[in-house]
């Protein structure tokens, strides 16, 4: 069952044995050269040699994770290999993912397939399904319910008001919104609904969907947006105001997947449809919030119950291995990445003139981008897509700036007599430049090095949002399950990374500063 | 005809001001040329034509019959030895790397090399227990006898110095001094060098040449300078630099 999941993994192995095998008498240099192009190889080969499971994808709530594996399951049932990739992200990046190939199926809701998607707001079935066709995408039939968008209060402090529907909201302006910042931006979201139900509340902030729920329940929000079959309805004892004017469109939940999917694996997942109902999702979503454990809610599903489930039998120690393990590799690969391309770099843009001041210009701009912006910008161009690659070309590229600038400022900070020495010696610019003026930069090159080093471990994180896993994982569900130990169990973990590397380069800083340097 | 170095009508400009304006110049082989005048004269620039680090505007500088060119300078540099003020010695190479730098690089066998830094520890009475030492862990003093035997390793035609003596307590000078004189006039070499300071340039130089605004205006012996200076700057310059109180 695994094979599909460590043969999609195995450039990591390969570049991990390398590591291993390496740790010999030769030089350092030649070390990380062969290091890294061997990583660079298996990296870039891996996922054309082996054949790939069907990649299925979820977007970052309880209910896309356990509609994922149910069809997880279902493929299986049929002997088809199948992967998940949990909570990848929002619409946008498991659209695009699709779109690009790095997944085969997800989830998703007919009402966000017309209007975010298609920007076609109601348009029939028939039309979707010739929309998404054009695109190479098919649709199952709807899963048997609808998962709409409502607004949810507090119940106590509904009736204290008497509110029963959205309408009942106009008049009462002081009332506190906390939205989703996708609720806010959707195009059948906040703005079209306050519109429409012309509500001007005074505030209106945008928070996580999980965390919402805790603000709601502490009272620090009055009224959040919620999928109408979300477990936290129940758990937290919430009433979902009538939606009186009809305002939201209906969200059926169907599967999109790739139409070169093999037909095996398409029937599979076409027989899911209408075999799930409101009531039994929220059942599920509501199993798989109290276990964390997806799988099980999706095998309750088939009507398997069980006890002890390989999943959950994982210990602490092997998860933690696993995550800081990859983590290590997301940071350190990509650090190796930007040394390799940074030091030259930075010493083209030490020579200043417009090529200096336009690497210096442009590193400068990558580091402005936001990390999760630029982790949605990689993820639908051709040869990225959801994975560890992306990852890594995104780290690569945060880390690029610290080594360039001190590179270049520390090549520029060196005296003109020390300059003007070495050009008396009458030695090329090749020799000058290997034998006196990088060590003298070493110290800054260095430093450089260490601050994309610290960069990269806490960016890192992020990956976890695209499915590349690491120390992220566990505090994006911790996020999305609103679970503060889950939360901990990565940002621990991470920081205390951080810490050890800062603590590693300053070792570092006493074997590659010639000492004459250091007095 | 015996010179090692001509300048014919050199100059160069720095933006619009003149650095050297005109210069016509012979270094004699094997006597030590004293370069004086004040700051911004034009001395330093003298030297750093011959390295290369500069290029003239206008004239042509010879090098023991080869024209100073891009192609030519790389071959000319390996037959110069320079000196500066502050040693430019490379301060994350010990004293003892500093001076193989160059000889490996250019691939002296490594007998010749360690025979060679015997000879200039002793010439320069440089204690061979300090070569292990980094620049900051020298005294000034020693500072510029290991630059001054860096330039001396591959036995230059030509040694430049640059006001080689000027960051050092005059104790310290006056040893310097006197140990290069020994030094020159036992291996015979050929010396340009720049200094403000008159009673150096007299010790040292066989021939002085007094600069002013990027001129030379007058060439000789102290003595010369002061019995038959050609303008009244000369004899502002010699007056000047006997100090204020006669001790």
């Amino acid at each position: 069952m695994n094979a599909g999941k460590e043969s999609r993994s195995g450039g990591f192995q390969a570049a991990d044995l390398i590591t291993r095998r390496s740790g010999d008498r030769r030089s350092f240099s030649s070390n990380a050269a062969l290091f890294l192009s061997a990583s660079a190889f298996f990296f870039l080969s891996n996922t054309f040699i082996y054949a790939d499971p069907v990649i299925i994808g979820s977007k970052k709530f309880t209910e896309s994770y356990v509609l994922a594996e149910i069809a997880k399951q279902s493929l299986e049932r049929a002997d088809i290999k199948a992967e998940h990739r949990q909570g990848m992200g929002g619409t946008i990046i498991l659209w695009e993912a699709l779109r690009g190939g790095g997944i085969d199926v997800y989830p998703e809701y007919t009402g966000t397939i017309a209007e975010e998607m298609l920007k076609r707001p109601g348009a029939s079935i028939a039309q979707l399904r010739n929309a998404l066709s054009a695109q190479g995408i098919a649709m199952t039939d709807d899963l048997g319910f609808n998962n709409t968008y409502a607004l949810v209060m507090r119940r106590d402090r509904s009736e204290q008001l008497g509110l029963k529907t959205i309408s009942d909201l106009r008049t009462h302006r002081e009332l506190k919104f906390g939205l989703t910042h996708e609720f806010l931006e959707r195009r059948d979201g906040w703005r079209p609904l306050s519109e429409r139900y012309q509500l001007a509340p005074s505030q209106v902030l945008g928070i996580d969907h999980a965390l919402g729920y805790a603000a709601l329940s502490k009272g620090e929000i009055d009224v959040k947006d919620a999928y109408s079959t979300d477990a936290k309805i129940g758990d937290y004892g919430l009433v979902t105001l009538i939606d009186d004017l009809h305002f939201f469109p209906q969200y059926k939940a169907v599967f999109l997947y790739r139409n070169t999917l093999a037909s095996p694996a398409s029937h599979a997942l076409n027989d899911l449809s209408n075999s799930i109902d409101e009531t039994r999702m929220i059942r599920l979503n509501s199993q798989a919030e109290r276990t964390k454990n997806y799988a099980a809610a999706a095998r309750q599903f088939f009507g398997v119950t069980e006890n002890a489930s390989p999943f959950v039998s994982e210990t602490f120690r092997n998860k933690l291995l696993r995550w800081v393990t990859r983590h290590l590799e997301l940071a350190g690969i990509s650090l190796l990445l930007a040394i390799i391309v940074g030091l030259p770099l930075g010493i083209i843009a030490s020579r200043g003139g417009a090529v200096g001041h336009t690497i210096l210009g442009i590193t400068g701009v990558i580091q402005t981008i936001p990390s999760l912006a630029l982790l949605a910008l990689l993820v639908p161009l051709p040869f990225f897509g959801i994975s560890a690659r992306t990852a890594i070309v995104a780290l690569f590229l945060y880390g690029l700036l610290p080594i360039v600038r001190n590179t270049a400022t520390g090549l520029q900070d060196i005296p003109r007599p020390l300059r003007e020495s070495a050009i008396a010696l009458g030695l090329t610019a090749a020799q000058r430049l290997r034998k006196i003026f990088l060590p003298l930069a070493s110290r800054s090159i260095l430093a450089g090095i260490k601050t994309s080093a610290v960069i990269n471990i806490g960016t890192a994180t992020l990956a976890a949002l695209i499915g590349a896993g690491g120390l992220g994982e566990p505090i994006i569900s911790g996020l999305n399950l609103n679970d503060h130990v889950t939360i901990l169990e990565g940002a621990i973990p991470a920081a205390l990374l951080a810490l050890l590397v800062q603590f590693f380069f300053d070792l570092l800083d006493r074997v590659l500063i010639p000492r004459g340097l250091r007095l | 005809m015996n010179a090692l170095v001509h300048f014919r009508d050199v100059s160069k400009l720095f933006g619009n001001d003149f650095a050297l304006r005109d210069v016509n110049l012979e270094v004699e082989r094997g006597k030590i040329t004293a370069l004086i005048g004040p700051s911004g004269c034009g001395k330093s620039t003298i030297l750093r034509l011959i390295v290369g680090l500069v290029v003239a505007d206008t004239g042509e500088i010879q090098f023991d019959g080869e024209q100073i060119a891009p192609g030519t300078i790389m071959k000319i540099r390996r037959r110069l030895g320079y000196v500066i003020q502050d040693g430019g010695l490379f301060p994350h190479l010990t004293a003892l790397h500093n001076l193989t730098l160059q000889p490996r690089v250019f691939r002296k066998r490594r007998d010749e090399i360690e025979k060679r830094i015997e000879e200039l520890c002793q010439l320069t009475k440089f204690p061979n227990s300090a070569l292990d030492r980094y620049p900051l862990e020298l005294s000034g003093g020693q500072r510029q006898r290991v630059s001054l035997m860096r330039a001396l390793m591959l036995s230059p035609e030509l040694l430049l110095l640059d006001e080689p003596f000027a960051a050092l307590d005059p104790l310290v000078r006056v040893n310097l001094q006197r140990d290069l004189k020994e030094i020159c006039a036992r291996l015979q070499q050929t010396v340009l060098l720049v200094t403000h300071d008159l009673p150096e340039a007299a010790f040292l130089g066989d021939e002085i040449a007094l600069m002013n605004e990027g001129r030379i205006v007058q060439r000789g012996s102290v003595a010369d300078l002061r019995a038959k200076p050609t303008n009244e700057f000369v004899r502002e310059f010699i007056s000047a630099q006997r100090g204020l109180v006669q001790l």
